[in-house]
């Protein structure tokens, strides 16, 4: 039995030792925004973030997140309005298939929490174990960098 | 609803003390798996290369703390993830390195999970902390049923994923000794991409004395032989030498010779020979710069 936060709610699971914390978010939370992909941390599709920390969730068993507090792509609204950090992938054109857009954005947000001013290098850091096949990153660059801006108030 | 189950059925163990640990890894020998981050441990599960029968998590045991050692140097606990290297101000201070071959390694999202200890002990030829930590004169403390024991990271690499580990041992601290004033280290790596492996790594770790001539060095190379290990002919060459262009070319040379690689999908041997070569150059040219320039951070 293991009991944990998701997205600022809490719950309580029967899991199995092997189970993955990303089978979990997706089968028994229904949270089908974090994305499955490579199953080996190598993707960053099923990034979310675990005590305030970036983690591949294909790579954590369910066991391992008893007691710890979880944040998916799901909880980043505001309200009815989406986080400044998923409104800049849209104005910025940061999304094609979409399909690593969640785990990106996730990545996006722990960088910004740790970092509200990063520099264009530090965004490739934070974005290195995510994987794009369409957009060619430049975009998604952009997007966070001008999320970071927007979020700490800059005039452009 | 299905659950979808990627890992064979397993046991879960999370043990409360070190002791406890290591009964049940003697008591249960290769069907229990000692279970750090997990990055490569779960990896090999989902590709069949291992199956245990049980996970020993180690996360409970406070094996992730930095502390000085009596001797000026410090102690890294195995559990002590990649991120948390990076992000400590004492291995920044006193190591730099360690926090610039953390970087190198994998991706945020690893690196919050994965361990020094993970990485050390699953031994790798071209585990990126193996040739820094090698370089550095890092000793492995290993605690099983009988005790205690201690030895040079150099002795701890049997071979490819082979330790010297026990039945029944974990390694619980990597210490690593106290670094002259003047004195610089550096971590080059070749990969062919952002998140891959080192298809070279060299290692380059010295100090000077006050005229810039090499006191001590050591090259440690990873990825060009069947464990990370010392290029000890390049490193005794360096002693006692100033910095000059044409001469570290000569000892790069020597590291190429004392190196074995071979051809596999990252890299081919003649192209790992050539590199080694380049970045054994460029680490030792880097190494001294640092050396000379190198002001002490704790006010001794």
């Amino acid at each position: 039995m293991i009991s944990l936060k998701v997205n600022g709610e809490a719950y309580e699971f029967e899991v199995k030792s092997e189970t993955i914390l990303l089978d979990l978010i997706k089968d028994k939370l229904n949270l089908t925004g974090t994305k499955a992909a490579c199953r080996s941390g190598e993707c960053g599709a099923c990034t979310v973030i675990m005590n305030g920390a970036p983690v591949n969730s294909c790579m954590v068993l369910a066991v391992e997140a008893d007691g710890s507090e979880i944040l998916t792509i799901e909880g980043l609204r505001i309200g009815d309005e989406l986080h400044p950090i998923q409104q800049a992938f849209i104005d910025k054109g940061a999304v094609q298939c979409g399909f690593c857009t969640p785990g990106m954005v996730m990545s996006a947000k722990a960088l910004l929490d740790k970092n509200n001013n990063p520099t264009k290098d530090e965004v490739r850091k934070a974005i290195r174990g995510n994987v794009c096949r369409c957009t060619g990153y430049k975009k998604i660059e952009e997007a966070i960098l001008s999320a970071a801006r927007n979020m700490r108030g800059d005039k452009i | 609803m299905k659950e979808r189950v990627e890992v064979e059925p397993v046991n879960y163990i999370k043990p409360k003390s070190v002791k406890e640990t290591c009964a049940i890894l003697a008591e249960r020998g290769s069907l229990a798996k000692p279970f750090a981050g997990g990055t490569d441990l779960l990896v090999q599960c989902r590709k069949g290369k291992i199956k245990p029968e049980c996970l020993v998590d180690l996360k409970g045991l406070n094996l992730d703390t930095i502390s000085p050692l009596m001797d000026g140097g410090i102690s890294i606990g195995s559990l002590t993830t990649l991120n948390s290297i990076l992000d400590s101000e004492t291995i920044h201070n006193f190591y730099p390195v360690l926090c610039e071959t953390a970087e190198a390694m994998a991706s945020v999202q690893i690196r919050n999970r994965a361990t020094i200890g993970g990485n050390i002990c699953n031994a790798s030829p071209s585990a990126d902390m193996a040739a820094p930590l090698l370089a550095l004169g890092a000793r492995a403390v290993l605690v099983g049923v009988n005790g205690k024991r201690e030895m040079g990271l150099e002795e701890f690499f049997l071979g490819p994923g082979k330790t010297d580990l026990h039945p029944g041992e974990i390694l619980t601290e990597i210490c690593i000794p106290p670094f002259p004033e003047k004195s610089g280290a550096v971590y080059l790596k070749q990969g062919r991409n952002a998140m891959d492996l080192a298809l070279v790594g060299v290692a380059v770790a010295l100090s000077v004395n006050e005229y810039g001539v090499c006191e001590f060095s050591r090259i440690a190379l990873g990825a060009v032989g069947p464990t990370p290990f010392f290029a000890k002919q390049a490193s005794a060459e360096l002693c006692q030498k100033e910095y000059d262009e044409s001469f570290v070319k000569r000892i790069a040379e020597l590291a190429a010779e004392e190196a074995k690689p071979i051809d596999d999908v990252r890299a081919s041997s003649w192209y790992r020979l050539s590199q080694i070569r380049t970045l054994t150059a460029d680490a030792i040219e880097e190494a001294f710069r640092r050396a000379n320039h190198a002001v002490r951070k704790d006010g001794r």
